[in-house]
């Protein structure tokens, strides 16, 4: 106590310097890791910012069932001295997805959260457009019947609202306005046929980034999509995530998904 | 002071194995010092013996160190009934509680695409090829077959629960999945909102 007084702490600030140790967030849960004691690591995507906490013996205790992937919940989290993990001390489910299990809209799910995951570092800002975003995107998987459409523009937001958005408006080499038919990821931009860097994505796909990157959620999905353009929007998005951000672990499952779905409509 | 190369190579070592850290480690370490060489020998022994004759089952992925697990060999047990959960330990928890007489298939994981556990890397193949398999038997069909999914209830497990049952659906299989509940013991007032509420779901008729 006599080092706090000699900065000149009095009595009463030391008592709210413990109690800011802890804290009540509230989040969405984007990577859950079980550790061979029980332990339960989770990171959750909150308004302000990603965080990692540790519940001692989560997989046996009374919160086992809150602690499980893309629920919402609201923690209180204690800060232990010399530790990167918070602890976990009161948990809350305040909504939970059931329907995200479907092996329909279950791998989106898994993406959207990777790439939260991946696209946030600790204490990162994330504000609460982002955090709408993420939260309205796993809605609209189990809501929407179209889950392949929300996962790509959700992903697409979600790059927006982290400042990675491609400049889609005109050609990056020659600022020219039509005919932009290629997609750069590696300078993250979109290019003209008379260039034609990067992957040929076509005319209708660069029209729908755009789209993107000025309207709202509502209004890019009621606008119709043509198959060719949503190829192209995959395709772009995979190329810019690889460069970008690294590669996603759940391409892998969601390649699979996307391929089965394709062939089961052009079987229909 | 620094520690002897073979007392931190150890500490090494054993810190690599799960839910041993550090310190558990050095304990860990010190102790094995104290034991007499006979004793430390025994335990290496042990370890190489599992390791060199321990494998997976090719009929239930179970682990065994016969050709077949000790339950497929069983010919006593319900052929028709197969229990299908995640992981090797699961299928010891179902023996313990004793009221289980069929046979299991280990998925050895549940499906997870941000961690690159898609459904190849899970063992279903092996499931739906024993499930095949019966069907071309005269004698044994598909139709008669009970697939029960003990997979866990988290999000992972629910999603491969479901996976699993929409391979096998047409397959003609009767797929059912474990109840949930309330733990038996356990007081209603302290039973978490989840829990309760598909325990009410899965209400059953009082008997």
């Amino acid at each position: 106590m006599w080092r706090l007084e000699r900065y000149g702490v009095d009595q009463s600030e030391r008592v709210k310097c413990r109690v800011s140790r802890y804290r009540t967030r509230s989040g969405i849960v984007l990577r859950r890791y079980k550790t061979p004691s029980g332990d339960i690591i989770l990171s959750l995507l909150t308004p302000d910012g990603k965080l990692k906490g540790i519940c001692k013996a989560g997989a046996r205790g009374q919160h086992a069932s809150r602690l499980n992937l893309f629920q919402h919940l609201t923690v209180q989290t204690f800060e232990r001295p010399n530790s990167d993990l918070l602890t976990l001390t009161e948990l809350v489910l305040e909504g939970a997805l059931t329907g995200l299990t479907d092996p329909a809209v279950y791998p989106f799910a898994h993406f959207l959260s990777e790439l939260a995951d991946k696209l946030y570092q600790d204490d990162d800002f994330v504000g609460q457009a982002g955090f709408e975003l993420f939260s309205g995107g796993l809605r609209g998987l189990v809501r929407h019947p179209d889950p392949d459409r929300v996962t790509l523009i959700i992903a697409w937001k979600l790059l927006a609202t982290h400042g990675l958005f491609p400049r889609v408006q005109a050609c990056i080499d020659t600022g020219v306005m039509d005919d932009l038919t290629h997609f750069d990821a590696g300078r993250g931009g979109v290019t003209c046929s008379s260039i034609g860097r990067g992957l040929r994505v076509g005319v209708d796909t660069t029209d729908e980034l755009h789209r993107m990157g000025t309207g709202t959620v509502r209004e890019v999905l009621e606008h119709d999509l043509s198959s060719l353009a949503r190829e192209g929007l995959w395709a772009a998005l995979e190329a810019y995530l690889t460069v970008q951000i690294g590669i996603l672990k759940s391409l892998g499952a969601l390649r699979l998904l996307r391929h089965t779905r394709l062939e089961s409509a052009a079987a229909a | 002071m620094k520690y002897p190369n073979a007392l931190i190579q150890l500490i090494r070592e054993l810190s690599r194995l799960p839910g041993v850290g550090p310190k558990s480690a050095q304990r860990l370490a010190f102790y094995l010092f104290a034991q007499t060489k006979e004793e430390v020998e025994a335990i290496a022994q042990a370890m190489l013996e599992a390791k060199q004759t321990l494998k997976l089952c090719p009929v239930c992925y179970n682990i065994t160190d016969t050709d077949l697990c000790a339950v497929c060999m069983d010919a006593t047990r319900d052929q028709e009934v197969i229990c299908v959960v995640e992981e090797p330990g699961d299928v010891i928890a179902i023996e313990r509680s004793g009221e289980f007489n069929g046979l299991y298939h280990v998925l050895h994981g549940a499906l997870s695409p941000m961690n690159g556990i898609g459904p190849e890397q899970i063992k279903l193949g092996g499931l739906l090829k024993r499930i095949n398999a019966r069907d071309t038997s005269p004698t044994d069909t598909a139709a008669q077959l009970e697939v029960i999914l003990a997979t866990s209830t988290t999000v992972e497990g629910e999603a491969t629960s479901m996976y699993v049952q929409r391979q096998l659906e047409p397959l003609g299989v009767n797929v059912t999945r474990i109840a949930y509940g309330l733990p038996v013991g356990g007081a209603l007032e302290y039973a978490d909102e989840v829990t309760l509420g598909r325990a009410i779901a899965g209400r059953q008729k009082a008997r």
